[in-house]
């Protein structure tokens, strides 16, 4: 078991361009987005491409652009999606990191706001993305990033713990993710069976871990059996009130949305 | 046995602030509330008046959230609702000059402006720009049950461990209802019908009877009910549970859904999208967003240009069509569920309809929305809410509901992906902080007070999940994360400003101005809770 920095639906460079209330996931890129980026990227200098500046474009100037580049827009697609395309792909080519600045729709129109993520404290916590990921992040302050940073084989760790109990003082099973650099959040697989989960923010040095953090206990929502063991083709019988209330249909999005998670 | 088939309808609308030069800077998102109001709110109240003028038995649920109440009632907005509709009309002629030399787009012009100022007239003249007492009047003549919901939009999985903000969202959301209608309401719609076990007991310590749940919720309940999902059920402390029947969506949104049918008008082609911006300065700003006017002369015809203009007499006609399918499907699938379930009372289907994002959609939906509920009384299904039908309150079967939601891939995903994650240390750490500033500060007043009572308003806004799922869905991306943003950075002022024993009481005023929602907030609703 490991944790993984995106679940298969968020996963960058994939076919499914997101997640949406509709099921737009037939728009496929059908590009060498490695060719894209190179080519985007003479686009993006001569002319600073983000949201504000797509949303000024006419439809036909989208397609056009998103054309240009290989990118396969079917006749039904909505605006606003094509316009989502192209500024991950721009994103992308930009490798931009996760400063979070608003960007100026109008030049000298208005100061960008910048939000501190540091609130200076050492906290671990995390949200269910669904029973089957868990969505942690971290906050470490002054002196513990400090403290990571003079080590020289320092690192910070999460360890994910499965508990029988919301009061065991300890797992039943434990492993350990490594945090990517200058990161300071990540989707973690929760371990099939697990009812209660903490996490625990390690600092690693010279062969030890110290625990900087740990969060609450989550517990983990326990549903049908059905859930946790979903397979292809199998032909589970229920009754007609259940087939008729759509469960066939339930489990059927459930194994084609889940079935790397859930089972 | 008695058949019944209920409708909910959802509204959607975020708090978008509206003074100053706010109103240039949030001119397409304005534009998306104007639009609701004339695509929905108002046909929704005409569709009303003529079920009332027709006698029709029909009593359907509506959920009409705060934020969208308080833009209902806010004097600037319909003056400028007004303008806008003046502003669409000119737009027309300036469209009928230009396609003089094309009878049949002039005569889709035509109708466009035709229903524009019929819009107007209705606002104006019919219901004296005031829609929340018209609504209040159709609840009281027993066509609406309106269901209480939260202050904001709250996705309360992710804030299911943190029960006080979970109370102040509820809490809140009854101001409201008292406020504007002047009722506690009986059912409470959850926000995106996103739902973690537990929360049922803060929704029924606040007195609400039932909820909706999706059927994912109780079908993959460790036990789901013997009734499936025509039946309701109860939680352990016997809030009563309604299942949405997710199958429905497919019949409309799936592969083969309604909605996509041809001769549908096409949403995507808007003049807005496509013509030079000299040709739209009625309506948009030279060199701004480009946003939808209205202005759409084609279909989803796509393989063949001959074929694609709009025609609607054609689109009704299909609405007729594909409203009786739909309500020959209800009655075949509820037949089949009472003889499956001989030895209950009733059966019942329910569906929920999330209008606003329908009607941008399909510009159809409302007609289609009139026909089905007119049909569905014809064919012999009784067409209530989900008040009415929970008399058995005490003796249903009890179930465990499953951790599920109405939007993403079942669970709310589109809340927590890689483009709006970021959002939630902000959101949760200013949580935590409400909570402790309503317990340092019990019984402050003055300043502290007014300070208080902004911090609750700002929060409750950061957390509405309409703007994670705008950045999700590029829907205006970068007005919900300067909205999300904004609301932060106004709590982290109201936090230091606490912290430190100093305010500006020129910025304290100027906020409260602009967030003018919530008047009636008391930051002590999120204190603990013994």
């Amino acid at each position: 078991m490991s944790g993984c920095r995106y679940p298969p639906d968020i996963i960058t460079n994939t076919n499914i361009i997101g997640i949406c209330d509709f099921d737009f996931s037939f728009f496929v890129k059908k590009i060498d987005t490695n060719q894209f980026f190179l080519d985007y990227d003479v686009t993006m200098n001569e002319e600073s491409l983000d949201c504000a500046s797509l949303e000024k474009l006419p439809f036909s100037e989208l397609v056009r652009l998103a054309d240009e580049y290989g990118v396969d827009v079917p006749e039904d697609l909505d605006r606003r999606f094509l316009i989502a395309e192209l500024l991950e792909l721009s994103e992308e080519s930009e490798h931009l990191d996760e400063e979070m600045v608003i960007s100026s729709s109008e030049s000298g129109e208005e100061q960008p706001l910048v939000l501190s993520g540091n609130f200076n404290e050492t906290q671990v916590s995390c949200v269910l993305r669904n029973p089957a990921w868990l969505f942690v992040f971290w906050n470490i302050n002054d002196g513990d990033a400090a403290r990571v940073k003079e080590s020289p084989d320092g690192s910070l760790k999460l360890r994910i713990c499965s508990l029988a109990d919301a009061h065991d003082p300890k797992p039943y099973e434990a492993f350990e993710v490594q945090t990517a650099t200058q990161s300071q959040e990540q989707y973690v697989l929760i371990p099939k069976g697990t009812k209660f989960i903490k996490v625990e923010l390690v600092f690693m040095s010279a062969g030890a871990g110290e625990v900087l953090a740990f969060s609450p206990v989550v517990s983990i929502p326990q549903g049908s059996t059905f859930v946790n063991d979903l397979q292809p083709g199998r032909d589970t019988e229920f009754s007609p009130i259940m087939e008729l209330s759509g469960m066939k249909e339930i489990l059927a999005e459930q194994y084609r949305n889940h079935r790397h998670s859930f089972s | 046995m008695q058949k019944y088939f209920s409708l909910i309808i959802k509204a959607s609308q975020d708090f978008i602030r509206h003074i100053d030069d706010d109103i240039r800077q949030n001119a397409p998102v304005l534009n998306s509330f104007y639009e609701s109001i004339s695509d929905v709110y108002i046909p929704l109240l005409n569709m009303l008046e003529r079920f009332e003028q027709e006698e029709k038995k029909i009593r359907i649920g509506l959920v009409l959230p705060p934020v969208l109440c308080n833009m209902l009632s806010d004097d600037s907005l319909k003056e400028a609702y007004v303008k806008w509709l003046d502003k669409r009309i000119d737009l027309g002629k300036a469209e009928l000059k230009r396609n003089n030399k094309n009878e049949k787009i002039c005569n889709v012009i035509r109708s466009v402006v035709e229903e524009n100022k019929a819009r107007k007239a209705d606002f104006v003249n019919k219901y004296e720009s005031s829609l929340i007492p018209v609504f209040a009047k159709y609840m009281q003549n027993g066509y609406l049950e309106l269901l209480g919901t939260c202050g904001t939009d709250i996705f309360m999985p992710h804030f299911a461990d943190m029960k006080e903000v979970i109370c102040a969202q509820i809490e809140s959301g009854l101001h409201a209802y008292r406020q504007y209608f002047g009722i506690v309401p009986e059912g409470f719609w959850l926000p995106e019908l996103g739902y973690a076990p537990g929360v049922e007991k803060f929704i029924r310590a606040y007195g609400y009877t039932y909820t909706i749940l999706d059927s994912r919720s109780v079908l993959l309940a460790e036990k789901a009910p013997s009734s499936g999902i025509f039946y309701p059920c109860r939680t352990d402390n016997s809030l009563v549970v309604f299942a949405r029947n997710r199958v429905i969506d497919g019949e409309l949104f799936g592969e083969n859904g309604i909605i996509f049918n041809s001769c549908y008008r096409n949403q995507n082609r808007d003049i807005g999208y496509e013509s030079p911006m000299e040709q739209l300065s009625l309506v948009m700003e030279k060199g701004g967003i480009r946003y939808s006017t209205g202005y759409k002369y084609w279909n989803r015809h796509f393989s063949d240009e001959k074929h694609a203009l709009y025609n609607e007499e054609e689109a009704k006609k299909q609405c007729e069509s594909d409203a009786e399918t739909f309500v020959n499907k209800r009655c075949e699938t509820l037949a089949k569920a009472e003889s499956l379930l001989p030895d209950f009372s009733f059966v019942s289907e329910l569906c929920v309809l999330d209008i606003s994002k329908l009607s941008k959609t399909w510009h159809e939906a409302m007609f289609w929305l009139e026909k089905v509920l007119s049909k569905a009384v014809d064919a012999g299904l009784s067409v209530t809410s989900c008040d009415s039908l929970c008399a058995e309150q005490y003796n249903l079967e009890k179930i465990e509901p499953y951790f599920s939601a109405g939007i993403g891939e079942g669970y709310g995903e589109n809340l927590l992906s890689s483009r709006n994650c970021w959002m939630m240390r902000y959101i949760r750490k200013n949580c935590e902080r409400m909570i402790d500033l309503a317990g340092r500060f019990p019984m402050d007043t003055g300043l502290k007070t007014r300070l208080l009572n902004l911090g609750a308003k700002e929060l409750m806004l950061a957390q509405s999940s309409n703007l994670a799922k705008m950045i999700n869905r590029s829907e205006f991306p970068q007005f919900a994360e300067k909205r999300f943003k904004e609301s932060i950075a106004a709590f982290t002022a109201v936090f230091d400003s606490l912290g430190s024993n100093t305010v500006s009481t020129e910025w304290l005023t100027k906020l409260e101005a602009r967030d003018s929602i919530f008047p009636w907030m008391n930051y002590r609703i999120f204190c603990k809770k013994r």
